[in-house]
């Protein structure tokens, strides 16, 4: 491709559309999804899901690579740029603050729990938990790994440090490569094992039929019955709508600064309807054929009903390193299957972690005049400092707290912020023209005003549920042990120095730019 | 239990619409990059 203002370009369109879905697919696809399922109702969960995939999952993958593209043609690789060129207002790049505070946050304790699937993978190959036969025991040996508890496996932390440092090398290595030879060359190859893996182990599954036919009731098919027979009664219960508008929140990394990055490398005439549109069909098909068909049904076949509701209850990470860990043990070739499982969710959380890391990258380059080399660096100490907090500090709640206000209800505000930004101050008839610039289809008008009444409306509405529901209580940290306060205190304290640092920087880097231009006068 | 009438309908509805969109998305997205280098030729 020709040069891009002299900015790093993608080396071909297939490549950045497998970047953006792997930013997309991730650990949420194969974990939290089926779980969500599950609890609301079931294939009537369905219903909700798709039509927020079409309101607020599409429009707002289309507004935040209209956004990303846009800022690009002005050298603009990160949110705070961008945002300053939507609005006129000395204002808007602290706004756009977020979009590197959310992925930088969750950049953070995202690759330690990326490390966990590492170790796993090489868990199951070894067969190192392969004598931990009950939940409890599957539970003790994370617990023990993860140095919460002691363990007969692991004596201290040591291995999962080593591990999250693996990882952590991994990532920057990706970074430091840069757009085209190391981000794209990276999903290139992860994002297509991570689909055939998962496709091995469904299609396995689904011929276990009823492992144990002394009790029929446990079989796959009960467990795709758990998953996709509709509960329709339970339709009028607004928590299964927020549920399924939340879940397309997540699985599609909306809301974080990473797809604007992303986009920002094309050039101004790339189509994006179309390739917004295929990331999105692409992480969809990642979710709801691949991700439903592995973990819970093949839990209810070897678990029972019953028992896989409690797995569900427990969480993503009870489903996926506790439960999946015990059928491993019961099937041929288990370590085998062990290792595809875990080596899969390895390259769902790479593909998403590098691309949390683009954006302070991108602001460090773009603003700074920084090369990729010292970029990487200074972002690379300034988040292996960070992570230790998340290591040694996580059995406190350290990574929960980080996870509840970066992870899930800021991105839910810097959404809302982006499509008013967009849609509003911008003005939507020119959104609406960036959008459909050098587009392969055209995007149907009907979006035109999903994207300017509906999506924002939804986003708003999600905004003060969450605000209510959870937001609040988190605050006051109700539920909270004394023993851990001070710990969830400590994880704002952390959050708060890294908010108003890139607040400061954003600061200096466009005081920077004045005192340029006046030198220049 | 196993899948009802119902399930059946939903996980068909769902996988279908869901496979078919990225199926036909990858399609035109080859396709489109094809004609680009054939331009470019």
């Amino acid at each position: 491709m020709p040069d891009n203002n002299g900015r790093e370009q993608w080396g071909s369109k297939i490549g950045l559309i497998l970047a953006v879905a792997g930013n997309a697919v991730g650990l949420g696809n194969f974990l939290r999804f089926p779980v969500q399922a599950a609890q609301n109702g079931g294939g009537a969960f369905m219903i909700p899901y798709f039509i927020f995939f079409l309101i607020l999952g599409i429009p707002l993958m289309w507004i935040e690579w209209g956004i990303g593209r846009h800022g690009g043609r002005f050298n603009h690789g990160s949110a705070p740029g961008m945002f300053d060129v939507l609005w006129k207002n000395k204002l808007a790049k602290y706004f756009g603050t977020l979009g590197l505070f959310m992925s930088m946050v969750i950049l953070i304790y995202y690759t330690y729990i990326e490390s966990w699937t590492l170790g796993y993978s090489i868990f199951s190959i070894t067969g190192y938990y392969f004598d931990q036969h009950t939940a409890e025991a599957m539970r003790t040996f994370l617990y023990s790994y993860q140095g919460r508890a002691a363990g007969e496996h692991f004596t201290g932390i040591l291995p999962a440090y080593i591990l999250m440092f693996v990882t952590f090398g991994l990532n920057f290595w990706v970074l430091y490569k840069g757009i085209s030879k190391g981000i794209e060359k990276l999903a290139k190859v992860a994002l297509p094992l991570l689909l055939i893996f998962a496709a091995i182990l469904a299609v396995r599954i689904m011929f276990l039929g009823t492992p144990n036919p002394a009790i029929p009731e446990n079989s796959v098919w009960n467990g795709y019955g758990f998953i996709w027979n509709p509960n329709i009664s339970l339709l009028s219960d607004p928590k299964i709508w927020l549920a399924a508008a939340g879940q397309i929140f997540f699985t599609l990394s909306v809301g974080m600064g990473t797809i604007h990055a992303y986009a920002s490398y094309l050039k101004p005439k790339d189509d994006i309807a179309l390739s917004g549109l295929t990331t999105a069909a692409t992480n969809g098909f990642a979710e709801v054929v691949l991700g439903a068909a592995i973990a819970i049904p093949v839990a209810v076949a070897f678990f029972g009903l019953q028992a896989t509701q409690e797995f569900a209850k427990g969480g993503a990470f009870d489903l996926g390193f506790v439960s999946m860990p015990l059928i491993f043990q019961r099937i041929p070739l288990g370590q085998v299957f062990g290792f595809l499982w875990f080596l899969l969710l390895f390259f769902a959380g790479i593909t998403s972690s590098v691309a949390m890391g683009q954006p302070i990258i991108a602001f460090m380059e773009d603003e700074f005049g920084f090369s990729r080399k010292k970029a990487v660096g200074v972002v690379a100490i300034i988040v292996l400092i960070a992570v230790q907090f998340v290591v040694f500090y996580q059995k406190y709640g350290f990574l929960n707290e980080m996870d509840y206000w970066a992870g899930t209800f800021g991105l839910v505000v810097f959404a809302l912020v982006e499509t008013v930004l967009f849609m509003w101050v911008f003005g939507a008839d020119k959104a609406w023209k960036e959008m459909n610039e050098g587009g392969d289809f055209k995007i149907p008008r009907v979006f035109y005003y999903l994207m300017k009444f509906v999506t924002p409306i939804v986003l708003f509405v999600l905004m003060v549920w969450w605000t209510v529901e959870s937001a609040i209580p988190k605050l006051l940290l109700n539920g909270v042990s004394n023993v851990d306060k001070p710990y969830y205190w400590g994880s704002r304290i952390l959050m708060a120095v890294i908010f108003v640092g890139l607040i400061l920087l954003v600061k200096k880097a466009w005081k920077n730019k004045i005192n340029e231009e006046n030198e220049l006068r | 239990m196993g899948l009802t009438t119902g399930g059946i309908i939903f996980i068909s509805c769902a996988w279908g619409s869901i496979t078919l969109l990225t199926i036909y998305c990858f399609v035109k997205v080859i396709k489109s990059e094809r004609e680009d280098k054939n331009n470019k030729n």
